[in-house]
């Protein structure tokens, strides 16, 4: 099986403050959505880390990326949008996963627009990459399915994507964690599990 | 790179549900009649190809068949279409209980469901997957497993992005995607390739000329009505016709021609800037 490594993290909550955006440019910043801008401030604390036009891509999240964010940065090796109701991130990440076998690192991003009384806006960005570049790293196990019933739904939830940014957190403090997010089918008690261990 | 047996395929088409009636009434008639209804082509479509799932998943294990299916691109003001319902029936009808998600790009979501499918299997994060793409009275979806008996495997993939839209080809994304996939067979001679753009379209030229320059005098075909758009369904609808085409040994041409080799590329682009080339060959 494909093993990935974080190489990199980033994130961005309301607590930051406003999102800089800069890799958009200057004129089009207005008019990007929210999520673009959030997406691209957190792509933006991420090209000093890795030259993102040259990885491929997978985003998770309710909208495509603004042309403008996608053509200012041009990611020539393609991007997937991944969507799979409450099991996004899992399965976001096993795409991403997936991409290492014809590349040796993938971006991988999310972005949820605010919806109240649910969730907050958050963008979050992971690199991944096929080795381990560091005795401190950590590796992203694949996602794998977990009979456990999740946290009971407070019932007309939207989907949510707030595992990413706790990953995204931890990833950045490098600290091991351990997410589980319901499967999707509201007929079966299970939960994909989404493990972040020391590398070594 | 060992290739992925496609051990099962079904298609929903205008023209039917038969990939040869629908390769041959393709060139003789070349507009499409009016689609069915959409519910009923979508189970239409699922149980021909549902049997063969439900035997993957006791080959398997439910857990390791995953299911990918191509959705149609969101816009900021538009969300995301959640075709969960689809989703989900498909992992009820063949008791899948491995990942399930949508990979979405109008108009080449199908092809990169099975780009997809592939490298999950390649990345030993499944044993299975049925890939694909359903749309409005259109669809077809592939199961592609790891180990398996069929004339036909998928053998290599790439995935590249740049400047294409509704109006303009990006040549070098697409060229990209040519040399990439052809890279991973390690053997350029190809029976044909199956380019995107409807006939009667711009950017057939365009196309033409990329493979030209790619692989010099290749022959090419063109599968798909302009007045019909495809969506979620485009590229995995030409993968079908692709694999149909290997079986007969012939080219879907209006004169029906041998093919000389046993390998074709499909490619499929889309106006949000996707561009895929799937290449698919006769078994060893």
């Amino acid at each position: 099986m494909t093993d990935a490594f974080v190489r990199a993290s980033a994130w961005w909550t309301v607590d930051a403050g406003p999102p800089h955006a800069e890799l958009l440019p200057r004129e089009q910043r207005a008019s990007a959505g929210f999520s673009t801008r959030i997406l691209a401030h957190v792509l933006g604390r991420l090209t000093a880390e890795a030259p993102l036009s040259a990885l491929p891509w997978v985003l998770g999240c309710s909208a495509a990326p603004h042309d403008s964010l996608r053509r200012s940065l041009a990611p020539a090796e393609g991007w997937r949008l991944v969507d799979a109701g409450p099991a996004t991130v899992a399965m976001t990440l096993l795409e991403a996963q997936a991409c290492l076998v014809e590349h040796p690192h993938v971006l991988v991003a999310f972005a949820q627009d605010a919806t109240p009384p649910y969730s907050e806006a958050f963008a979050s960005a992971l690199v991944l990459s096929r080795e381990a570049e560091s005795e401190d790293g950590l590796w992203l196990m694949a996602p794998r399915q977990h009979r456990a019933r999740p946290a009971t739904s407070r019932g007309g939830e939207p989907p949510s994507l707030d595992a990413a940014l706790r990953l995204a957190r931890a990833a950045d403090v490098g600290r091991p964690t351990v997410e589980t997010i319901p499967s999707g089918s509201p007929e079966r008690p299970d939960c994909w599990r989404i493990e972040l261990r020391r590398a070594f | 790179m060992a290739g992925l047996p496609l051990t099962a395929w079904a298609i929903e088409h205008p023209w039917g549900d038969d990939t040869d009636a629908v390769l041959d009434r393709l060139h003789r008639e070349p507009a499409l009649p009016p689609a069915p209804a959409p519910a009923r082509s979508t189970s239409a479509l699922l149980e021909r190809i549902a049997p063969r799932g439900v035997e993957a998943c006791e080959r398997w294990g439910p857990s390791r068949v995953a299911i990918v299916l191509g959705s149609v691109a969101p816009r900021v003001d538009e969300p995301l279409l959640r075709l969960s319902t689809t989703l989900e029936a498909i992992r009820e009808r063949i008791r899948s209980a491995g990942p399930a998600y949508h990979v979405a790009a109008t108009g080449a979501g199908g092809a990169k469901a099975i780009a997809s499918a592939g490298r999950l299997l390649r990345a030993g994060l499944a044993d299975a997957v049925l890939a694909g793409g359903i749309d409005d009275g259109m669809g077809a979806l592939v199961l592609i497993e790891k180990h398996g008996d069929s004339f036909v495997q998928l053998e290599a993939s790439a995935e590249t992005s740049g400047s294409t839209d509704a109006d303009h080809l990006d040549e070098a994304a697409m060229e990209r995607a040519l040399t990439r996939a052809l890279a991973a067979v390690g053997d350029p001679a190809l029976g044909y390739v199956q380019l995107h753009a409807p006939a009667g379209s711009g950017l057939v030229a365009v196309e033409r000329r990329v493979v030209q320059s790619v692989l010099g005098a290749t022959p090419s075909c063109m599968l798909r009505d302009p007045s019909r758009p495809e969506g979620a369904a485009a590229g995995a609808v030409g993968v079908v016709l692709a694999a149909a085409s290997l079986l007969r040994g012939f080219a879907p041409e209006p004169e029906p021609r041998e093919l000389e080799h046993d390998r074709v590329l499909v490619h499929a682009f889309s106006p949000g800037g996707h561009h895929v080339a799937l290449v698919l060959g006769a078994r060893p």
